[in-house]
């Protein structure tokens, strides 16, 4: 069951599906100051439920400022495992240089 | 001191406003007016032409009636009594029977004769109707008489008598023997005076009728008009060939010949135009104040929104050393500068402790967000971070003691921050990361970027301690910090901005100061983008 949460406005688009259980949210675009506030809540409700795992599918998110990092990173605050699948490059050297990849974990 | 110079120019805004409306509103009158008065002239002459147009055309029609009339009684008649009698050798009862319908006490004629002309003076042979004003014998019916056998036509001429006014006819026959003649009156009204009869072709116009070619009071035969003569405003004058002479027709017209509407329509357009303009001007008016107001509020708003971000500005600016400390044995420089683009001000902060023993502190650091928040933030973190550098803490312990202090799922901001502890006289640097870019060193015109491993940035922890890496400086080497204003950019990997410093410093250095500037222009041009915060020392030796 897949599920928009936001489309297409600020250059963002959220959608989660379900996989065993573990909710997968794709997030595509850029994430900047603009628009993390809309994702937070777009996320919100999904994150809240599932205090174990969840998975953000991040191979179309081509940007991603210091905005974007404090919600992917308190996103850790509430839930034990958070795993960011196929991440771009550009957002993945992101994340070594800021040294946050033991805090979110990124596959492959 | 800076709020009465804050509402001067909105002052002078709303004062600009006040004179453009004027304009405004002016200009629609004027040419509102213009429009109204050009129309309204070119419809008045319009209406003048077709006046004067259908005054001439009115005019000749009864100029050509009355000739037409005239001319069949006189001519027709008169002549043709002269002719009978010429034919009959002057037959009276021929002569009565001829005139017996136009000589009535109704008119046309009122009293006719007939007269012989072979003689030295003209003999009458039979008179009709009334007593004629020129009496038998009369020097002037003898003339009348001899000037119409000379002529081809019948003359005309006018007599008065106390009391009465006619106009005198004679016609003489046209044939061999030449002998006859006829002589008649025909009444006029005392002083000219007419009435129009109902329905008369003449109703909407004043006229004057005058024998001869010219307009004198003396020539007047009939006029409708109670008025003064000649006729006075819109005339035209017209006439016909009468005998032997000429009657002219000068009319006026009494009202409007093309109608009311056309008369009325000049004033029409006036009060239109004008009531349009008026309507117009008031519309004019209206706009102008609301784009005025929309304006004026808009420079408000952007007069708040830079009220407030002075508010972040001089809160991160209370927080910025304003002057460095001074380390003997190094040079020291430090740059601010606030992003030109975004809505607010980012979090961005250096420090520097001196402690004891030739040794300080130096923090770079960066706040998450921006605005009076991450100014608030940037603040508990920088005076946290002085008390733990002044407690002697390695940078390592500072950190994990600031990570104490800031969590983002709670504060909704992190921070990323490079400490680093300086030992000036060995050259070397303590230094511990927290997220943060890593620093370049210059030495000999070499740049290199100082690998410090970084651990999570303050706010986001990971449940490991903040590692240490230990750095030796050559002689006369320059380490540089920055935060990620100077080298980020959208799309593109963070190791390719990192490199861009290193470029920049490589080469001929000329000083610190000179230095910074160089990698803060090559990397940003004059506005940057995003804030910059960029630390440089130098060791002397």
């Amino acid at each position: 069951m897949a599920e928009l949460n936001t489309a297409g406005q600020d250059g963002i688009t959220v959608r989660t599906v379900h996989q065993d259980g573990t909710p997968v949210i794709s997030v595509a675009g850029e994430l900047d100051l603009t628009n993390a506030g809309e994702v937070r809540s777009a996320i919100e409700a999904v994150v809240s439920g599932h205090s174990q795992r969840v998975v953000f599918e991040i191979s179309d998110l081509t940007f991603m400022d210091s905005s974007g990092i404090a919600l992917l990173a308190s996103v850790t605050r509430h839930v034990r495992e958070v795993e960011l699948r196929d991440p771009s490059p550009i957002v993945r050297r992101l994340i070594e240089m800021t040294g946050l990849d033991k805090v979110l974990r990124m596959t492959p | 001191m800076q709020r009465p110079a804050a509402r001067l120019p909105r002052l002078a805004g709303a004062a600009r406003g006040r004179i453009g409306l004027r304009w405004v509103v002016l200009a629609v009158v004027v040419v509102g007016l213009v429009l109204t008065a050009v129309l309204a002239v070119v419809t008045f002459r319009g209406h003048q032409r077709a006046e004067s147009r259908l005054l001439g055309l009115q005019t000749r029609l009864i100029a050509a009636a009355g000739e037409a009339t005239d001319q069949l009684y006189v001519h027709d008649h008169l002549g043709g009594a002269a002719t009978v009698a010429e034919a009959t050798g002057g037959n009276v009862a021929e002569f009565r029977k001829a005139v017996a319908g136009i000589v009535t006490a109704k008119g046309p004629f009122v009293a006719a004769s007939l007269w012989q002309l072979s003689g030295a003076s003209p003999r009458l042979v039979a008179a009709v109707g009334g007593k004629p004003l020129l009496a038998p014998g009369a020097a002037r019916l003898a003339a009348l008489l001899r000037q119409s056998v000379a002529s081809t036509t019948f003359v005309v001429t006018k007599v008065a008598a106390p009391g009465a006014v006619r106009l005198a006819f004679a016609a003489a026959a046209s044939g061999p023997r030449g002998g006859f003649a006829v002589y008649a009156e025909e009444p006029l009204p005392v002083n000219g005076r007419v009435y129009d009869p109902a329905g008369s072709p003449l109703g909407p116009l004043s006229f004057a009728v005058y024998l001869g070619r010219s307009i004198t009071p003396g020539a007047l035969l009939e006029t409708d008009s109670a008025g003064p003569l000649p006729l006075r405003g819109t005339t035209f004058t017209t006439g016909f060939v009468f005998g032997n002479t000429f009657v002219t027709i000068t009319t006026s017209p009494q009202g409007s010949l093309s109608g009311t509407v056309s008369q009325v329509l000049p004033w029409a357009i006036v009060a239109g135009g004008l009531l349009l303009t008026f309507l117009a001007a008031l519309l004019a008016g209206r706009l102008v104040r609301g784009q005025a107001d929309a304006e004026r509020l808009s420079r408000e708003v952007r007069e708040l929104y830079l009220e407030q971000r002075s508010v972040a500005e001089t809160l991160q600016h209370a927080l910025l050393p304003s002057r460095l400390p001074a380390i003997p044995g190094m040079v020291i420089e430090a740059r601010y500068l606030p992003g030109a683009t975004g809505v607010d001000i980012g979090g961005d902060w250096y420090d520097l402790v001196p402690l004891d023993g030739g040794r300080f502190v130096f923090k770079v650091g960066d706040v998450s967000g921006r605005g009076v928040d991450a100014a608030a933030v940037m603040a508990s973190l920088h005076f946290a971070g002085r008390a733990y550098a002044l407690e002697g803490h390695p940078p390592q312990v500072i950190l994990d003691h600031l990570a104490q202090t800031l969590d983002v799922a709670e504060d909704g901001h992190f921070a990323t921050m490079l400490c680093g502890l300086v030992d000036v006289a060995a050259r070397t640097v303590r230094l511990a990361n927290a997220g943060h870019l890593p620093p370049v060193a210059v030495s000999e015109g070499q740049c290199a970027v100082v690998p410090v491993k970084p651990g999570p940035p303050i706010g986001i922890p990971d449940g490991s301690p903040y590692e240490e890496s230990m750095v030796t400086v050559p002689p006369r080497g320059v380490l540089i910090a920055y935060t990620d204003g100077l080298v980020e950019r959208r799309g593109e990997i963070v190791d390719a901005g990192i490199k861009r410093p290193q470029e920049a410093a490589s080469g001929d250095c000329g000083s610190l100061g000179e230095l910074l500037d160089r990698i803060i222009t090559e990397l940003t041009g004059d506005s940057p983008a995003d804030d910059i915060a960029v630390i440089g020392l130098k060791w002397q030796n």
